[in-house]
């Protein structure tokens, strides 16, 4: 069991997860449904493939997280300047950005694979373990987090309290997508070493749904990560030994997901870990209302 | 001469075709109190939300000791020093009051930040866990939060806007005293307010807003007959005029009853607590309460928009506790909403189609015409958005649902809260008549005004109970009990 | 130091529709350069390439797929409910018209096939856009989510089916089923793979959708539901059977587009991210190009269907560059109407301090 557990949370795909599924916590704690996460995972990674074959691992990691902040910036603008609907805006976005990583791996790739970087198990885990540590310190004991977790409960109170809504949630996306983009480098790099169009598209409403089942609370993300990373890292053997058919073990985390939510929602245990109220409303500052 | 702290000049305020503030200019100098009155929909909470960074005014500026500023936030606003303390408690429900505090004042929650918290309001006479949640307090222990916060932040300039006007007796006396020295000493405070007598005893300088101009400024010694007379101009008000007495005995069968009502707030703390009452057809009760008491909530699981925990609540003997809201309606349970942005209307569709929907029968030309004449909409256009019109005539077609249906009972919540003068008498008549032909009418305010006017039989809520109903043909010689009883919590 | 404020404004319907044929005609040229600097092309070259998509009888095989989708997703909108499902709802009802076709004794009947299929097909769209529903009502779990989790779930069954159980005989070891009998496909135009039959369909379905929304109580009950669930509640118009309807009505449009693909297109089923090919995410925001309302969601189909074929209709590069260049310029297009929505609903307020 034990031996499971370790191989499980060594593994750079889960790790990976892991760092989206945080990710996407911090940005979805301040409010804002992030379905963009997607888009910007699948850019994160052709850009990751294709920087590293130019520039080596570490410039690649570097263009990697700068590339998913600039295009998690825009997202950003159109929700908080433009006012414009949360989901809306991800999922349009997300077609643009599909469409983008494309045309840069197709156009800009060497060769269609990359030597995988070989990192030691335990720096994988630890990374994993440091960024759930992280963000959960930065949401719960630092006055950054206060603000981002205050515009998620209420944007409107928060702004009263002195709180630059706006401001507050570009910062979160910046740390975000920091973790999202280091997930992304991770799964382009050390698990896959290797692109086909649109590797990766689909991830990001995993990290999505699997941060809605941890109710947005990243020290819970974390087993829930590890589960699914289990189905995800074992399709193959659950065929062989238990004769499942592959495309079934594929879709088990989405059937999951929903069970698990389902279920948080239907027990009190929901009103207790507090979800981010506010999420998905477009918040105007000058709104009318009585 | 001393020079002013702030100045407004010319401050000009639009929200879509509506014009909230027109060239309003005033100053506000250091050690004075400066109440600006005027009734709802002046444009009074606007200033101040212009002021405290919330609001970005079309064209006209402030003056801070002589350099013209504008805000985009309240965070500018603070660090000039200008601080807002609202109505409605501005806070974070789920989070605890440090950490509200602690955002406030820009820090993270310490153990420096706690102690001085706990001392402030044990000062106030507020003996509260500091790491307990926000939802967890009641009304006046949020509104006292919310004052606290901004006393921890040495302001220069306090606006308060309406935030004392409905604190139980004793603590708007403390808190009108902290206001006050902070006066003496130099600070500057601007008191908005609806209540001119409540002014008249507070105010160093009047600033009178009428339909978001000003209107007058007075100096300490006005008459308050002076100060309504530029508040209301000619138009009728309600004080003046006389109640209308009921025409007919109300029958014995109740419409409405609740019994033993218990309602959980969204955190599961009971905002109503085994409440009962029962209205009989043609009957007017009114329930006061100040805002936060439990009267929201009781209108919302009486018409269904609440779930009940426990008790019932019967429609002409029928048992509908758990019905859904709309069943009811169809039921002849029509419901009246605060908020009429939100609930009243839907903001996308025609003046024609919101009134349609209200309607249980197919809606003619005729009576939709009717509808809108009676109840003085305007523009008078059936086929305009409804959000092209102003709060008070959003209201009203929110309204008009009394009008196009027989109701068998009334809800109304706050129904008058957007309105003029004018509108808000003829909303009431409209109540009136309604329960002259016949239809149990019960009204949910914190106005005991209007509630006097009315009604036949008063209750008060306080904490989710009622704990007293007033009755008799001689509602208003007990004005000043009713409000004793609203106010001791 | 300037400083900037954004306010609401009320634009009139014929300025915020001006705006609106504005960046519809940005995107064109957008789509032109990006197109010629992707692909090498020249400008003029994208350009008629372009004009030829709008003249290209082709069109009409995205709009019979496309329209009816963003019809029944801007019922859907409108009140509010978020159907983000419409490409698993497709996925399934494609599953739904290839059963019929292919494991029913009416498959071999002529008229009856097709119908049966289609309505077979709508019928399971709708059912695959059920649970969300109920989770939304019951539970009050945000339907976005979960019926974007749903697609992949449609994804996977369909790939399971074609690989295993349903795999056809006669595919050498594809990943399709067989195809279908005659009798059951819709007869198409030669030379293309779209009916006429379908597209009258698609655009009756539209008419009536409109006068649906417009003209009747529960329409405009519908429409209500998006500015406020109480407001209908309180109106005595039961909120909860309005949301069904709407979240229903779009999946069984959305299953309607996919019995159209295997019936017109295909004539077969195939793996699920194929059967969708996205369509049913284009959709959501041609519903929003169309401002919502399904008379102009008409012409708006018919403009996106065109920038599709633009994407293919230049021979250069590989199929993958196409697809990805037509993501690349829907996406943008898309992204361009919710800066067009910004600008109508909102003004800039800029002083100098």
């Amino acid at each position: 069991m034990l031996v499971e557990v370790l191989k499980i949370a060594t593994d750079p795909l889960v790790v990976a997860l892991v760092l989206w599924v945080l990710g996407n916590i911090v940005v979805e704690r301040s409010g804002v449904i992030n379905l963009a996460l997607d888009g910007i995972i699948t850019i994160g990674i052709a850009v990751a493939f294709v920087s590293t074959q130019y520039f080596g691992y570490f410039i690649g990691l570097l263009i990697t997280i700068v590339t998913s902040l600039a295009f998690a910036t825009m997202f950003m603008i159109f929700i908080n300047i433009m006012h414009t609907y949360h989901v809306l805006t991800g999922l349009a976005l997300n077609i643009l950005f599909y469409g983008l990583s494309a045309l840069i791996g197709l156009r800009l790739q060497k060769s269609p694979v990359l030597a995988t970087l070989t990192l030691s198990p335990v720096l994988l885990a630890l990374v994993s373990i440091l960024a759930v540590l992280f963000t959960w310190f930065i949401l719960y004991k630092t006055s950054i987090g206060i603000a981002i977790r205050a515009c998620g409960f209420n944007p409107r109170a928060s702004e009263h309290l002195g709180i630059k809504v706006w401001r507050t949630r570009f910062l979160a996306s910046t740390i975000g997508y920091t973790l999202a983009g280091i997930g992304s480098y991770i799964y382009a790099t050390v698990y896959r070493g290797g692109w086909v169009q649109y590797t990766g598209r689909g991830y990001g409403f995993l990290a999505i749904t699997l941060a809605m089942a941890s109710t947005w609370h990243p020290l819970l993300s974390y087993p829930i990560s590890l589960v699914f990373g289990y189905l995800y890292t074992s399709i193959y053997a659950l065929q062989l030994l238990h004769g499942i058919h592959p495309e079934i073990v594929n879709a088990i985390p989405y059937v999951a997901s929903i069970a698990i939510v389902t279920i948080v929602y239907s027990t009190p245990l929901h009103k207790k870990l507090a979800a981010p109220r506010a999420l998905g409303e477009v918040y105007f500052k000058e709104e009318r209302a009585a | 001469m001393i020079r002013p702290f702030l100045q407004v000049v010319q401050l000009y305020k639009k929200f879509g075709d509506i014009t909230a503030l027109n060239n309003v200019s005033l100053a506000i100098y250091p050690g004075e109190i400066l109440v600006v009155l005027g009734e709802n929909g002046s444009g009074k909470s606007t200033l101040a939300k212009i002021l405290y960074g919330l609001y970005f005014p079309d064209k006209g500026y402030i003056e801070i000791n002589g350099t013209p500023v504008i805000f985009s936030s309240p965070a500018e606003a603070k660090s000039k020093g200008i601080f807002l303390v609202s109505q409605r408690p501005q806070l974070i429900d789920d989070m605890s009051i440090l950490e509200n505090i602690a955002l406030f004042l820009s820090t993270s929650p310490s153990r420096g930040l706690r102690k001085k918290l706990s001392e402030i309001l044990n000062d106030l006479g507020m003996a509260i866990d500091v790491d307990k949640s926000v939802h967890a307090l009641s009304y006046t222990e949020k509104q006292l939060v919310d004052l606290v916060k901004v006393l921890l932040a040495q302001p220069k300039l306090l606006i308060v806007d309406e935030a004392a006007t409905y604190l139980p007796r004793e603590l708007k006396h403390k808190f009108l005293n902290i206001v006050k020295g902070f006066a003496t000493r130099g600070g500057s405070v601007m008191y908005i307010t609806h209540k001119v007598v409540e002014a008249a005893e507070i105010g160093d300088r009047f600033a009178v807003l009428r339909r978001g101009s000003v209107v007058g400024v007075f100096e300490k010694g006005v008459d308050v007959s002076t100060l309504r007379q530029a508040m209301f101009g000619s138009e009728e008000y309600l004080t003046a005029t006389t109640k209308s007495p009921v025409q007919r005995p109300p029958h014995k069968t109740p419409a409405l009853s609740v019994e033993n009502l218990v309602v959980f707030d969204e955190y599961g703390k009971p905002a109503v607590n085994d409440v009962s009452l029962s209205v009989r057809l043609g009957d007017v009760v009114a329930i006061l309460g100040i805002t936060g008491n439990g009267q929201k909530e009781l209108g919302e699981a009486i018409v269904g928009l609440r779930k009940v925990a426990k008790g019932k609540v019967l429609l002409n003997g029928d048992e509908i506790t758990y019905m859904p809201a709309s069943e009811r309606v169809r039921r002849g349970l029509i419901y009246v909403p605060e908020d009429p942005f939100r609930e009243g209307v839907a903001i996308g569709l025609t003046v024609a189609e919101n009134m349609k929907l209200f309607s249980q029968s197919r809606v003619s030309k005729e009576i939709l015409e009717t509808a809108i004449k009676k109840l003085e909409v305007s523009p008078s256009n059936p086929l305009i958005s409804v959000a092209k019109l102003s709060g008070g005539n959003i209201q009203k077609v929110s309204l008009s649902r009394l009008l196009l249906n027989t109701p068998r009972v009334v809800i109304a919540y706050s129904p008058t809260r957007m309105l003029d003068e004018k509108s808000r008498v003829l909303i009431l008549r409209t109540l009136q008549k309604l329960a002259e032909s016949g239809s149990a009418v019960l009204l949910l305010s914190e106005d005991i005004e209007e509630a006097v006017y009315i009604s036949t039989r008063i209750g008060v809520i306080v904490n989710g109970k009622i704990v007293k109903f007033f009755e008799g043909p001689e509602l208003e010689s007990y004005r000043e009990d009713i409000e004793k009883v609203m106010v001791h919590a | 130091m300037p400083k900037v404020a954004i306010v609401k404004r009320e634009l009139s319907k014929t300025v915020a529709t001006v705006a609106k044929v504005l960046v519809i005609l940005l995107g064109l040229l957008i789509a032109i350069a990006l197109t010629s600097i992707i692909t090498g092309a020249s400008m003029e070259l994208a350009g008629i390439t372009l004009l030829q998509g709008f003249l290209n009888l082709n069109v009409f095989v995205y709009i019979s797929t496309l329209l009816p989708i963003a019809v029944g997703l801007s019922t859907a909108f409108s009140a509010s409910a978020w159907n983000l499902g419409a490409e698993g709802q497709l996925v399934i009802g494609a599953v739904g018209a290839t059963f019929i076709a292919l494991y029913t004794p009416f498959g071999r009947q002529e008229v009856v096939a097709p119908l049966m299929a289609l309505l077979f097909a709508s019928f399971l769209g709708a059912l695959w856009a059920l649970p969300a529903a109920l989770l939304k009502m019951t539970r009050g779990i945000n339907e976005a989510l979960t019926t974007l989790l749903m697609n992949f779930i449609a994804y996977h069954m369909t790939n399971y089916l074609v690989k295993g159980p349903w795999r056809g005989r006669a595919v050498y070891g594809y990943p399709t089923t067989d195809m279908i009998p005659v009798q059951a496909r819709i007869p198409t135009v030669p030379g293309y793979s779209f009916s006429w039959y379908v597209v009258v369909i698609c655009v009756v379905i539209a008419l009536l959708m409109q006068l649906f929304l417009y003209r009747t109580k529960v329409g405009i009950a519908l429409r209500a539901l998006g500015s406020s669930p109480r407001f209908v509640e309180l109106a005595g118009i039961s909120s909860k059977r309005l949301f069904l309807i709407a979240f229903l009505l779009s999946g069984a449009l959305a299953g309607f587009a996919g019995g159209v693909k295997v019936l017109v297109y295909h004539g077969k089923l195939v793996e699920g991210p194929i059967v969708g090919s996205g369509y049913g995410f284009t959709a959501i925001m041609l519903s929003w190009l169309g401002g919502l309302n399904p008379l102009l969601l008409i012409p708006a189909s018919y403009y996106t269907a065109a920038l599709y074929i633009l994407s293919f209709g230049l021979q250069i590069g590989s199929a993958a560059v196409g697809d990805a260049l037509a993501n690349a310029i829907v996406g943008s297009l898309l992204a361009f109407i919710l800066l067009a929505d910004f600008l109508t609903k909102y003004r800039l307020v800029i002083r100098w301090s």
